[in-house]
């Protein structure tokens, strides 16, 4: 087994909004599990990171919260994208597709 | 940009709702914990491990916690309201420190802001006109003769007004040179006669000064044309508003002045005071009116022989004060040689001594210095004392911190081990200091406000203090507080930083009994001990001078029965009454106040007794043989009948003035025993002649009828000086009459009876100064009572702030050496010696302090010699006091911990620890 990778910074900002687009309304323990399901366990998420980036991008205005109850009848704060934070979803990727398609023109030439 | 604003406020919003939150965040993870135990259960997993697995993938909860805190709130924000509201819980609970050390403070901060806005009002300020700096008062010291009126300097301020316009118009260095002179003034025609501040100006006054109206106009050169001519006036703003209701119709009205009606065509600028702090002119009015303002003078306006009035000049811009005083002195000698010619009469060597005088500008930004010269030394000396009560504050607190970092060094450094950030621990016990400093700068505002009222509400009418205002100097309150927050920051890190630097281990594990070996802190509080028993030593010093001082001056013997007399004067003359008209109405109020019930005997005196004024003259008595130029002044007053049986002042022999001493009988006088002896020793006065004035041909004219018993005449202070007395009835320009009312029960319910019978006699006339006699000669110790009170009040403050220190860290030592000294009792130590060790550290504190404040007191109590009376300033028996109080002071702050430190029980002591 490759050893877990640790998320990188701002990238987790990128893989929540991404999440929240994909699963719609999600609390913070779904979102963390996703984000765990999709890398295939080989990205290592510190969960309770997730609760200051959840907060920080709230505060910036790009996702909002919302207190209700899951599918298993618990209460949980739900988390869902807003209109600024799916545009910035669409920048962040976009911006991120730029960046992995320069690095990896960059490593192909030296190799 | 937005993004940053909108994070920004939901920061700040979120600094209020932190309960709110925190439980909301509480709740959120909870709810994540659940669910990942849940999953972990239907993996399989135990109770036990499905809980284990769901903390361990979510990382540190408190951790998250924190970091989610941080990122919510304003980080250095919510940690300063975390640190103060702890620091708040700290200071509440030992309320005995807190108080003490913001008491201290408050104490501190407020002497010195409430003492220095004083200051800086008397002594420090400029005029509040542009360019103050371009200011010079004009002196001219040198002999002179004929008639003098001076403030101050001896008449080297006071010049003729034609040498004043000669100046004005041949001096090229100035854009301006006035004069002006203060006067009393009856002002009617708008509602009832009242006294009032007049200044007496020269055309070009304002122009000089720079001020403007804010109504109508001020006077131009055009407003000093000829003696009599210019019948206008400017009100002051102050007098203005006070007076008229600050009514813009007042302008182009009559005022009638000394009963010469003027028109008002102005009210000058706000907040102009003249030139002369502590005297408020209410009215200006041009000095060509001299003769009507100031009719008892008697010397026209153009007189070469009067010399009345100060005057003021501004230099050219570009022109140096000593270029100006140097471009002078050429033009005023010249003038000084024709003015010596009109005026005639000069011998040859007072000529040659005359024309050479003189001429020097001094610094007029802060106008003339008269009230400053009376009161510098007085403020200076408080100033000080006020000074090393703020140290003494700075010492105290500087202990109290001290020591109590030191009693939190366990609880430090069990933070320390659970984990606290050390900066985290300063900042926490800085802002302690700093909540401290706080607290006791806004006490010591309230402090201060109060204090300055207090101050400018005792200034007694008549002490050429007018105008001092209350506000509080706010230059000198930041420096207080600025200075207390250095001490606290200094003595609260200071602790701070080696608590935060203990050795954990040792400090847990050792206790408290290892730390009375680390002698650093401790030798730091005895040295701040001795720092503050020595300045309050030399405090105690100086409030035990100024006390002696204030009791001899209250019981030295005026040679005058004071009690029972009620005083008050009148100016008829200011009436425009006649010298006759007085001397009526002199004659008819004597009448009518003699038959009021009540009254026991009533006279009066041209000049009032125990104020600042004083009229003198030389003399040529009968038969006294005079040595070359020997000065034969005397003092002298006209008074009425029964003056000495009024004032209690003895008669020795001959008579005192009776009705039958009128205009038209033989001039006679009285004289007392010091002129007596100095003029006529060994001969029988009485029947013998004194001439006024001295000369060739001056004949000895007026008989002496009686010899009285010396009396004071300014106040407690002054000397015993050769004094004459003459009736009132032969002074040819009887002008204001003080009256003197001996009554048989207590005075003051005779004022409204008083006040009635005179203006049965005369309506318009103002009254003035109506009290008790007792109350004008306890006014005329003001400064002094001042300095006592406030020297004595801050030297028992600093008294009790150096027991309180002392105290402070002899309970620590105490508290330290429990152990020690139970195992000392145990080892059969008596109760005595350990009281002995107490007492004896506490003793060789104050005994090194109070030994070094003696000296500096003995030294510097030189400088304060001349406020000093009856005492001198290394006066054995208050030094002696002050050694015998501090010993007094030292025991009393020993004796607690030393008999707590007695009591101890060695089996509790042992085991305690």
């Amino acid at each position: 087994m490759p050893p877990k990778a640790e998320v990188l910074q701002g990238t987790l900002d990128l893989l929540v909004l991404k999440t929240l687009d994909t699963l719609g309304p999600m609390h913070g323990f779904g979102i963390a599990q996703r984000i765990q399901q999709v890398s295939e366990d080989v990205l290592r998420l510190n969960q309770g990171t997730l609760y200051p980036a959840l907060l920080r991008l709230e505060q910036r205005g790009w996702i909002s919260s919302k207190w209700g109850v899951s599918d298993k009848n618990r209460n949980a704060k739900f988390y869902s994208l807003t209109r600024r934070g799916r545009r910035q979803l669409q920048e962040e990727a976009a911006g991120w597709n730029q960046m992995a398609a320069v690095i990896n023109r960059v490593l192909k030439a030296t190799s | 940009m937005t993004e940053f604003i909108r994070t920004l406020a939901a920061r700040f919003l979120a600094l209020f709702r932190r309960r709110d939150l925190d439980r909301d965040l509480d709740a959120e993870l909870r709810s994540h914990l659940e669910m990942a135990i849940e999953r972990n259960l239907a993996q399989g997993m135990s109770q036990e491990q499905a809980r284990r697995q769901a903390l361990l993938d979510f990382g540190g909860l408190e951790q998250t916690k924190e970091s989610y805190r941080e990122r919510r709130g304003l980080a250095f924000l919510d940690t300063l309201l975390q640190d103060l509201r702890f620091a708040f819980r700290m200071l509440r609970k030992s309320p005995g420190f807190t108080s003490v050390a913001v008491l201290t403070l408050a104490l501190g901060i407020g002497a010195n802001t409430a003492i220095f806005s004083l200051t800086d009002q008397i002594l420090l300020r400029n005029l509040p006109v542009p360019d103050p700096e371009r200011l010079v008062v004009l002196r001219s010291p040198g002999p002179d003769n004929g008639h003098c009126w001076s403030d101050i300097d001896n008449c080297a301020q006071s010049f003729s007004y034609p040498i004043y316009k000669a100046l004005r118009e041949q001096a090229t260095v100035f854009s301006g040179l006035l004069a002006y002179r203060g006067i009393a003034v009856n002002v009617s025609g708008q509602g009832a006669t009242q006294s009032a501040h007049g200044a007496l100006v020269s055309g070009n006054y304002f122009q000089t000064l720079e001020v403007q109206p804010s109504l109508g106009r001020v006077f131009t050169p055009a407003d000093e044309t000829a003696p009599g001519a210019n019948t206008v006036a400017v009100l002051s703003y102050g007098y203005w508003s006070r007076q008229f209701g600050a009514d813009p119709s007042i302008l182009n009205k009559p005022l009638l002045v000394n009963g010469v009606p003027l028109t008002v065509v102005g009210v000058a600028r706000k907040g102009f005071h003249g030139v002369q702090i502590g005297e408020i002119p209410d009215i200006f009015i041009p000095v060509t009116m001299k003769s009507q303002m100031m009719p008892t003078e008697g010397l026209p306006l153009e007189d070469h022989n009067d010399f009345w009035l100060p005057v003021v000049g501004r230099l050219k811009p570009g022109i140096s004060q000593a270029q100006a005083q140097a471009s002078l002195q050429a033009i005023y000698t010249s003038l000084l040689k024709e003015d010596a010619k009109v005026r005639g009469g000069f011998g040859r060597d007072f000529l040659t001594r005359y024309t050479s005088k003189p001429l020097l500008l001094i610094s007029g930004a802060r106008g003339r210095l008269v009230l400053q010269s009376d009161t510098e030394e007085p403020l200076l000396v408080l100033m000080s004392m006020v000074g090393l009560v703020l140290l003494i504050a700075c010492a105290n607190l500087a202990g109290l911190l001290v020591a109590r970092g030191e009693a939190r060094q366990r609880e430090v450094a069990v933070r320390l081990a659970l984990g606290a950030g050390r900066a985290r621990l300063i900042r926490h016990l800085l802002t302690e200091s700093l909540l401290i400093a706080i607290a006791g700068g806004a006490a010591g505002i309230a402090l201060a406000s109060w204090c300055l009222n207090a101050m400018v509400g005792a200034i007694p009418p008549g002490h050429g203090m007018l105008g001092l205002g209350n506000k509080l100097d706010f230059r000198v309150l930041w420096f207080a507080i600025a200075l207390t927050l250095a001490t606290s920051i200094l003595f609260g890190l200071a602790p701070a930083m080696r608590a935060t630097r203990v050795d954990l281990h040792s400090t847990l594990k050792e206790q408290g009994s290892s730390i009375s070996e680390r002698h650093s802190s401790v030798g730091l509080r005895k040295l701040l001990i001795i720092a503050q028993v020595a300045l309050t030593a030399v405090l105690l010093a100086a409030a035990g001078l100024f006390a002696r001082t204030l009791a001899n001056l209250e019981h030295t013997n005026l040679g005058v029965n004071a009690n029972h007399v009620l005083q008050f004067s009148v100016s008829p003359a200011l009436n425009s009454d006649t010298p006759v008209q007085t001397l009526q109405f002199a004659d008819s109020a004597w009448l009518e106040i003699s038959a009021l019930p009540g009254v026991r005997s009533v006279s009066l005196s041209t000049i009032p007794i125990f104020s600042d004024d004083d009229m003198g003259f030389n003399i040529t008595p009968q038969g006294y043989v005079m040595k070359p130029d020997e000065d034969t002044n005397v003092l002298a007053t006209y008074v009425g009948p029964n003056y000495f049986s009024t004032l209690g002042i003895p008669l020795i022999a001959g008579r005192e003035f009776t009705e039958e001493d009128g205009p038209a009988s033989p001039k006679v006088c009285i004289i007392n025993e010091k002129l007596a002896q100095r003029f006529f020793a060994g001969h029988n006065p009485i029947g013998l002649h004194i001439a006024r004035g001295a000369g060739n041909n001056v004949h000895p004219d007026i008989e002496i009828v009686g010899v009285v018993a010396n009396s004071k005449w300014g106040g407690p202070r002054s000397h015993i000086v050769p004094f004459m007395y003459m009736p009132y009835s032969q002074e040819p320009h009887l002008g204001e009459l003080t009256f003197y009312v001996r009554t048989d029960r207590e005075p003051e319910p005779m004022v409204a009876t008083l006040r009635s019978a005179i203006s049965r006699l005369d309506p318009n006339l103002p009254v003035n100064n109506m009290r008790a006699l007792t109350a004008q000669i306890s006014d005329s110790m003001f400064d002094s009572r001042l300095v006592a009170t406030l020297s004595v009040s801050l030297a028992l403050l600093a008294a009790l702030m150096a027991a309180l220190g002392l105290y402070g860290v002899l309970s620590y030592v105490v508290a330290r050496r429990t152990r020690e000294i139970g195992i000392r009792m145990a080892l059969g130590g008596l109760r005595g010696d350990i009281l002995r060790l107490v007492i004896g550290q506490g003793v060789r504190l104050t005994v090194i302090g109070g030994l070094i404040g003696i000296i500096v007191a003995l030294v510097a109590s030189q400088w304060v010699a001349s406020l000093l009376y009856g005492v001198t300033a290394r006066d054995p028996l208050t030094f002696l006091g002050v050694a015998l109080l501090l010993g007094l002071v030292a025991l009393a702050a020993c004796y607690i911990p030393a008999r707590r430190a007695s009591h101890v029980d060695p089996l509790i002591a042992l085991r305690y620890e």
